[in-house]
This record gives C-alpha cells, sequence and structure tokens, in this order.
C-alpha cells in the first residue's frame, strides 16, 4: 500500500475512538469544587445525550476506517494485479514483436520462392508452347510425308 | 490435288467485321482448297454448301486436314476457336495485334483470374504478374493497349498472316523466328446501285445540295466519334448543307450516340440509324454518303474492314495517319495526324468545299481497293502462304 495512504489511516483509525471530556479548574483552593461541579452539571444536563452521540459517532468513525482499510487493501490487490498483467503483457509483446519479425522474415522469403515459382512456371509455359508448336510441325510433316505427292 | 483445309471463323450472322470478311474470302478460298468450316456460327451459315462444324469438332476430325487456319480478333467472337487453336496450332490470321480483350473474356470475366495471370506472366514475366493482380485487385484496369496477350498464340502458330506490314513488323519485333505473311485484306467490291443510294438519301429527306458525312461499324470509344462530329459541327455553322450518318451499333456505357449528338447541339443534323441488319443495307448506307470518316484512336493493329468497303465502295474514306491507315496510299484517302483536331475540320471543309476532288478522293480509293483487295488475290496470296509453309516444313526448318 502506499505509505501515505498507510500513514493517513492510521491517524484516521486513532482519530475514530473519541472520549469524554475530563472537567478541571485551575483556580486556586476551589478548582477541585468546580471541577465536580462541572462534572455534576454536565451528568445532569448534557452527558446522557453526548454519550449517545459518541458512541454513534464512534460506531461511524469505526465502520469509515474499515471500509477505507478494506478500500486500501483492494487497491493494493488491484495495483499488485495490474503490475503483473503488466508485466505480463510486456512479455507478450516482446513475443508477439518477435514473431512479427519472424513473420516478415518468412513473408519475405516466400514471396521469393513464389517469384522463383512463378519464373519456373512462366519457362514451363513457355517450353510446352514451343513443345505444341514442335508437335504441331511434326504433324503436319507426317501428314506430308504420307499424302500423295 | 486441293489442299484440305481446317477453316475457323467467326461466320454471318455474327456481328462481327470477321463474319462478313470470311464471307467474303471463302468463295474464291474454296476454288483453291476443300474448305471445312469450324466455327460459332455452325448452326446458322449454310452459304457456300460448305461443310460446317463446331469448333471442338476439329480435335476428332484434325487428321482429315492439312493445316487448320484460325481467324482470331479482339472479341469474344474467337473464343472458342481460340481455344483449339492454342491445342492444336495452324496457321493463325491475326485481325488485331493486340488480344487483350479476347483473353479477359477467356479469363476475368469468366471468373477464372488465374489463367489471367498466367497469361500475363506469360508475356510480361513476373512484372506482368504483378500487373495482372493489381487488375484483380480493382487497382488498375486491364492494360487492353499496352499488353497485346497475343505472345502464346503467336508462338505456338506454325505461321503468321496479318493484313500490314504494320502488324507485320510488331509479330516479327516480339518473334523474330516466327513465318509471317502479310495478305492484303479481302473485301467485297460490289456496290449498292445509284438508285439505292439515292432513295437511302431522299429517306433523310436531305437538301439536294447536301454533303453526307458517315462513321460505320461498331461505335466504340476508339472510333473517335466525338472529335468527328466536333469537327462536323464546326464546318457546319459555315456550310449548313452538311449532314451526318452514324450507322452501326453502339454501347451506351461507352459511347453513347444519341445523347452526344444531343449534346453537341446536332440533333437536326446527324441521324443515328444503330447496327445496320444486313451487308446489303450497310453498303447502300455506304453508297448514300459522301465521305467516310473512320477514325481509330488508339489502334491495336488492326484493318479496318469499314475503311476498305468505303474506299471499295468510292466514298473518300477519312483516316488517322498510323497503324495500317498509314500504309493506304496517301492519294486513295484523306490520312490526318493522330488526334490533330484542327487538321480533321480542315479536311472536312475541304471535302465539303472541293466536290469533285472529293469524287476524284474516292474513286482513286475505288481503283486502290479493287487492285489491292479483291478477295480473289487474297484467297490467292493466304494459299500462297500455306503452300509456302508446307513446303517450309517438308523440307524442315533448321
Amino acid at each position: 500500500m502506499d505509505e501515505r495512504y498507510a500513514d493517513v489511516l492510521a491517524a484516521a483509525r486513532r482519530a475514530a475512538v473519541l472520549r469524554e471530556h475530563e472537567f478541571s479548574s485551575a483556580v486556586p483552593f476551589v478548582g477541585g469544587l468546580i471541577a465536580r461541579f462541572r462534572r455534576a452539571w454536565n451528568s445532569v444536563s448534557t452527558r446522557y445525550y453526548v454519550i449517545s452521540v459518541i458512541t454513534q459517532q464512534m460506531a461511524f468513525n469505526q465502520l469509515s476506517v474499515d471500509l477505507l482499510t478494506q478500500l486500501g487493501q483492494g487497491i493494493e490487490r488491484q495495483e499488485g494485479a495490474l503490475a503483473a498483467w503488466v508485466s505480463q503483457a510486456s512479455r507478450e509483446l516482446q513475443e508477439l514483436r518477435a514473431r512479427v519479425e519472424a513473420s516478415e522474415l518468412r513473408e519475405k522469403e516466400l514471396r521469393e520462392e513464389l517469384a522463383q515459382a512463378q519464373t519456373w512456371l512462366i519457362a514451363q509455359d513457355r517450353d510446352q508452347v514451343a513443345l505444341r508448336h514442335d508437335l504441331s510441325e511434326l504433324a503436319v510433316q507426317l501428314r506430308e510425308a504420307g499424302s500423295p505427292k | 490435288m486441293k489442299r484440305r483445309l481446317a477453316y475457323f471463323s467467326p461466320l454471318p450472322p455474327a456481328r462481327t467485321g470477321i463474319a462478313d470478311y470470311s464471307a467474303e474470302l471463302l468463295p474464291p478460298l474454296a476454288q483453291l482448297a476443300n474448305v471445312t468450316l469450324f466455327s460459332d456460327e455452325h448452326a446458322q451459315y449454310a452459304a457456300g454448301g460448305l461443310p460446317t462444324f463446331p469448333p471442338e469438332a476439329y480435335a476428332a476430325r484434325r487428321g482429315m486436314y492439312d493445316l487448320p487456319i484460325y481467324h482470331i480478333g479482339n472479341s469474344v467472337f474467337h473464343e472458342r476457336m481460340a481455344r483449339v487453336a492454342l491445342r492444336y496450332p495452324g496457321v493463325l490470321v491475326l485481325h488485331d495485334y493486340g488480344l487483350h480483350q479476347l483473353w479477359v473474356g477467356q479469363t476475368l470475366a469468366a471468373g477464372d483470374s488465374a489463367r489471367y495471370v498466367r497469361e500475363m506472366g506469360y508475356s510480361r514475366g513476373l512484372a506482368g504478374i504483378r500487373w495482372a493482380r493489381e487488375v484483380i485487385g480493382g487497382r488498375a484496369e486491364p492494360p487492353h493497349f499496352e499488353v497485346a496477350l497475343n505472345e502464346r498464340l503467336v508462338a505456338v502458330s506454325l505461321g503468321v498472316i496479318v493484313h500490314s506490314e504494320y502488324a507485320r513488323q510488331l509479330v516479327q519485333q516480339q518473334n523474330p523466328q516466327q513465318r509471317i505473311a502479310v495478305v492484303p485484306a479481302p473485301i467485297g467490291l460490289e456496290t449498292a446501285s445509284p438508285k439505292t443510294a439515292l432513295s437511302l438519301r431522299q429517306r433523310l429527306n436531305l437538301p439536294p445540295d447536301a454533303c453526307l458525312f458517315g462513321s460505320f461499324g461498331i461505335i466504340s470509344h476508339t472510333k473517335q466519334l466525338e472529335a468527328a462530329l466536333r469537327a462536323f459541327a464546326e464546318v457546319r455553322a459555315s456550310h449548313p448543307q452538311c449532314y451526318y450518318l452514324i450507322a452501326g451499333a453502339w454501347n451506351a456505357l461507352d459511347v453513347d450516340a444519341p445523347a452526344l449528338v444531343a449534346r453537341l447541339g446536332l440533333t437536326d443534323a446527324v441521324k443515328c440509324l444503330g447496327y445496320v441488319e444486313t451487308l446489303e443495307e450497310f453498303l447502300g448506307w455506304l453508297a448514300a454518303v459522301d465521305a467516310v470518316i473512320n477514325l481509330r484512336h488508339p489502334t491495336v493493329g488492326e484493318t479496318s474492314a469499314v475503311a476498305l468497303r468505303a474506299l471499295a465502295a468510292g466514298r473518300a474514306l477519312v483516316v488517322y495517319d498510323h497503324g495500317w491507315y498509314a500504309e493506304l496510299p496517301s492519294d486513295a484517302c484523306l490520312k490526318l495526324p493522330v488526334l490533330d483536331q484542327a487538321a480533321l475540320v480542315a479536311g472536312l471543309r475541304r471535302l465539303v468545299e472541293t466536290p469533285e476532288e472529293r469524287v476524284a478522293l474516292g474513286e482513286r480509293g475505288q481503283v486502290y481497293a479493287r487492285a489491292v483487295h479483291a478477295p480473289a488475290q487474297a484467297a490467292t496470296a493466304m494459299m500462297g502462304f500455306v503452300e509456302a509453309l508446307l513446303a517450309d516444313l517438308r523440307g524442315g526448318r533448321p
């Protein structure tokens, strides 16, 4: 996981736990009295609903932190998968490049072979025409030799 | 003893000039040899009473003939006989030097692209194969005028007959070993009567002093009809008695003749007849015009039957000065620099303005056609080549 994200998440986890305020007073001699009074007054006027709100907020905070943790882990997994895919794709690209180069080489060879074959066929074709011509001449010569003068 | 010839050619009613050519040549040729016909039109052609078979029947009958003669031109009409010519070679009568369209029909159009690749490879080696793949992939048009695709037929044949010195030189450059002869293309010398010509002119409701130009035969973009009509329009601006007749089929995807006429604002001056069904009617219309404009660019080394018929009919003939056309005598027709529109306009103007010169030009053309292109002479020349070839084979060749 990204380091910065981990720091932020740790801070969020720490901040997720809320605590009740501890009343105190710096007033000499009667400070303890004042603090006790504030606690008493707070327990009468505020504490019963603040505790509830704190509980709800802590539950929400915990859920949020859990969710962020899961998201972080998901991202971490995806980053790992992506890195693996990129690595695999890179290998495949290398292979394909090599195959294309080999194919181009083979195509060039095949074209040369085809040109040779075509040249040979043209030569055969010309030979065949010449033979057919000669055979026809021979046929006429045979007929002429056999015909009455 | 007469030679026995297997004669392969399109025959009437096939809509190709080579069918008409054979119809002209066969009567005198049959006087000199025993001719058996092999043709796609074997079931339709009965003139002359010669035995007639489909091209493929030759395989089983080939022992009965001294030589096969194959008439090959650059069109679908020759596909079946070209296959036989490759299998059982004989004398090749090469009507068009370029045969690319014929091979495209046999290969690409039939879904056999591998054979097109093979043919292009035969012709141009590996570069041809790459070119063919571009064509098959739709990245290039078939190179109809750049690659003749006649090499295999020329190489396999025992001898080659062409109709022009131009074509002979091309074949010889390609295959110096081949036996080649130039035989003048035969053309029927019969012409329509002046009465027929007059009657057809009357059908067009022309004024008495009209000068009628005409373009005949299959109209394709290579016939340069637009150039001819543009020149005509320019001349007509100062000579409103000029009219134009188009007698021949067109493919609207290639040249839409009526649309072209309308686009040039010549509807009142140009009559589009379309395909003329009979030779008799064709000759009639030929006699009805005052001058025949028979431009061709590019040329695939063809010999124009229309040009020869125009000469035989005594019509003033206008051609571009290249290919076979350049071999016509300069005093027998009007030969113009290729694609030179100003020269074309000037030439047509001269024909309009000097009727006596126009008539004299036609007369000299007729004299030339009769002297050189009579079917009997062509038949004799063809048989002369056959005999020379057979003698050569009897004696053997180094």
